[in-house]
């Protein structure tokens, strides 16, 4: 059985990646556990025969003229792009001066009246308005309570003009 | 691009094109795919030279867009069902037999258990062992976390050893 706690250090160790000091520890280690040191040449004899499988890289004269086909192809101007975006982002802000922002329905006056089936609320804002008109039909006494708690939600004002 | 500018991409192209040729062409195992592969990764770098900063941004922003165009191939050929042409494993035989026939049956033993690794795998192994870069390059260029790819680089040398059956084959 390997020593576990060698057998990571052992493949760091062949990757160049310990310290000093941990390189020294897993030499001491080595000198005295013959197992890990087999298993050190086991990862050893993997890394050699793998880097024997070789890449043929093509000649410098191909490379040459895919250089030229690269330069060929036109760089992103930003220096110019820049400009232009400023310009165009600067033209939408001076245009929403102009653009009429809907009424979002604040100050407008909610009328509150009571005829015989119900309470009719009118002139508020979307969704509100929506749903309070239908409470329209329903019978007085549930629609004073829905009305108490429609006008202890801060969701909306009555204004008293 | 002013000239001085082209004249540090072409310092670069000369530098890196080889290397990145090595990682696609071990990624998608073809040779014309991983020629496109660098090409297409040379005209984005050469598209976007002038928001480079420094030597390290570039060659960690070649091996990155060179492993993503490869996994994209990767995945492209999976969907096509089409595999790679055999010309390249042969040359690469060759280049094998060239420099020690007698560990050729062992060095394609490790190929397929290279080829056989998942495309997260596969990165490390070849940053590491070809490209001789370190934990912190490979994690800077994989987006990962050191650790990550220690413990990455760690599986694949486990896994080959094991599949390779260790000492009792000849290793």
């Amino acid at each position: 059985m390997v020593c576990k706690r060698y057998e990571r250090l052992l493949v760091d160790y062949l990757a160049g990646e310990l310290s000093q000091s941990e390189q020294e520890a897993v030499r001491d280690h080595l000198k005295e556990c013959s197992k890990c040191t087999d298993l050190l040449e086991e990862y050893r004899d993997i890394l050699e025969k793998s880097r024997q499988i070789d890449v043929s890289i093509p000649e410098w004269q191909v490379w040459e003229k895919k250089l030229a086909e690269i330069k060929a192809v036109q760089p992103y101007r930003i220096h110019l792009l820049k400009p232009a975006v400023v310009m165009i982002s600067l033209l939408l802000l001076i245009s929403l001066f102009f653009v009429r922002v809907p009424n979002n329905g604040k100050g407008k006056v909610a009328k509150v009246s009571k005829n015989g089936y119900g309470i009719v609320l009118t002139k508020l804002p979307y969704p509100e308005k929506t749903i309070l008109e239908n409470i329209e039909y329903i019978d007085e006494e549930s629609a004073s309570k829905i009305l108490d708690v429609v006008l202890d939600t801060p969701v909306f004002t009555i204004d008293e003009n | 691009m002013p000239d001085e500018k082209k004249i540090v991409f072409e310092g670069f192209y000369r530098d890196y094109a080889g290397k990145l040729y090595g990682v696609a062409f071990r990624m998608v195992n073809d040779r014309q795919d991983a020629m496109d592969i660098v090409q297409e990764s040379f005209i984005r770098a050469y598209k976007n030279w002038e928001k480079f900063r420094n030597e390290s941004a570039v060659s960690t922003w070649l091996y990155r867009i060179t492993l993503n165009l490869s996994y994209e191939f990767l995945k492209k050929r999976s969907k096509d069902g089409t595999l790679p042409i055999e010309k390249d494993f042969e040359d690469r035989r060759l280049n094998v037999g060239e420099k020690d026939i007698i560990n050729a049956d062992i060095a394609d033993s490790i190929k397929k258990e290279i080829d056989n690794l998942t495309s997260k795998q596969k990165t490390v192994f070849i940053l590491k062992c070809y490209e001789e870069l370190t934990y912190e390059e490979i994690a800077r260029i994989t987006k990962s976390r050191v650790g990550t790819v220690k413990a990455t680089y760690f599986q694949v040398l486990q896994k080959i050893r094991k599949n390779l059956g260790g000492r009792k084959n000849g290793m």
